[in-house]
């Protein structure tokens, strides 16, 4: 299933890492988003942002040969480059708003 | 044991074309898909489809009996098809297997509500002793009930997702608990389903079996409440929810 625009441009970078390949990249960023609790299909650049914060790290320490700080630095500046999602339609905003 | 349980279908009837009516209204002008599909569920076969199609049965004239019946069916049928649409739409947005499985279920709703609607044109009241007719019942009550244990089984997904997402300091404590209000609503209505197609199954009446009617009459009352907790909650309500997380609404 494809990931939110977000979750692709991060996939990107972190494949393109020292080490790393397409897949790999997806299914260490798909265990991160696991142990958020948050959806590739949904997730925003926000909460990426956390995500590549707190518990992305812990995932790339088992790739070897990975420089961790820099690549999640990278990861954030990526992030932070990416423009404003229109319109968030998920699950979690819908339900927000029901009961406005 | 009737009053009480007209007592609480009805109040579940106004609870639901009450909140379906807020969302539809609030929906079409912000043009926001997933409030008027949920809206117009809620408005379409609890709100207006189940009591024309039960009060058809107590009008004098026939042809404005038939015409009830008719009517509400239709909205019964158009109302619950917006469910198995919400559930695709909202939970499974990027899934052709869960839009399929929401055009299936639709049609699938659409076929028995329509030899429901024939079987009473043909016979009134008494349709229910066509085969083909309680076939189609129990089909239109299964389908519901999946559609129904669709609901609950996202809700309680999203809950367990979003209460992950709080130990981050992402995620609203009001909106996870939405969901689980929600997927326990959505629970108890497939059991209400269930045991009304059990009955109508083993050739029973549904409105006069003593389990079907207790069940219906109890879920209805229980998820009037749970209605008013997910789509108008009392502040003092959300205060509570929030008792260990202030400001947390605008973590994310």
């Amino acid at each position: 299933m494809a990931g939110s625009g977000a979750f692709e441009a991060i996939c990107g970078a972190l494949a393109a890492a020292e080490g790393m390949d397409r897949w790999t990249a997806r299914g260490t960023l798909q265990l991160s988003l696991m142990d958020a609790g948050l959806d590739a299909s949904t997730v925003t650049a926000a909460q990426l942002a956390i995500v590549v914060e707190r518990l992305l790290p812990r995932q790339l320490q088992s790739h070897g040969g990975v420089n961790v700080d820099a690549l999640c630095l990278r990861l954030r500046d990526t992030l932070a480059s990416l423009p404003e999602a229109a319109g968030d339609e998920s699950a979690e905003s819908v339900f927000g708003r029901i009961a406005r | 044991m009737f009053a009480f349980a007209l007592a609480c279908v009805g109040i579940y009837t106004l609870m639901s074309a009450f909140v379906g009516a807020r969302l539809v209204r609030r929906a079409l002008p912000a043009r926001g898909m997933p409030e008027l599909l949920m809206g117009f569920a809620y408005l379409a076969a609890p709100g207006l489809g189940y009591p024309l199609a039960v009060g058809s049965t107590r009008v004098q004239d026939p042809t404005i009996g038939l015409a009830m019946f008719v009517a509400g069916q239709t909205l019964i049928v158009l109302g619950c098809s917006c469910f198995f649409f919400f559930n695709a739409r909202v939970f499974r947005p990027k899934s052709v297997l869960a839009q399929g499985a929401a055009a299936i279920g639709a049609v699938l709703f659409a076929l028995s509500g329509t030899e429901i609607a024939r079987g009473h044109i043909a016979l009134g009241a008494d349709a229910l002793g066509l085969a083909s007719v309680r076939a189609a019942s129990v089909t239109m009550l299964s389908v519901l009930g999946l559609a129904y244990a669709w609901t609950a089984y996202e809700g309680f997904r999203h809950h367990r997702m979003m209460r992950r997402r709080e130990g981050l300091g992402l995620g609203d404590p009001v909106v996870a608990n939405r969901f689980l209000l929600w997927a326990v609503a959505g629970s108890l209505q497939v059991v209400a389903d269930a045991v009304s197609a059990y009955s109508l199954h083993s050739g029973g009446d549904m409105t006069a079996d003593p389990a079907s009617v207790l069940a219906t009459s109890l879920v209805g009352i229980v998820n009037s409440g749970l209605l008013v907790l997910i789509f108008i909650p009392p502040a003092r309500y959300a205060r509570w929810l929030m008792r260990d997380r202030p400001g947390a609404l605008a973590a994310v």
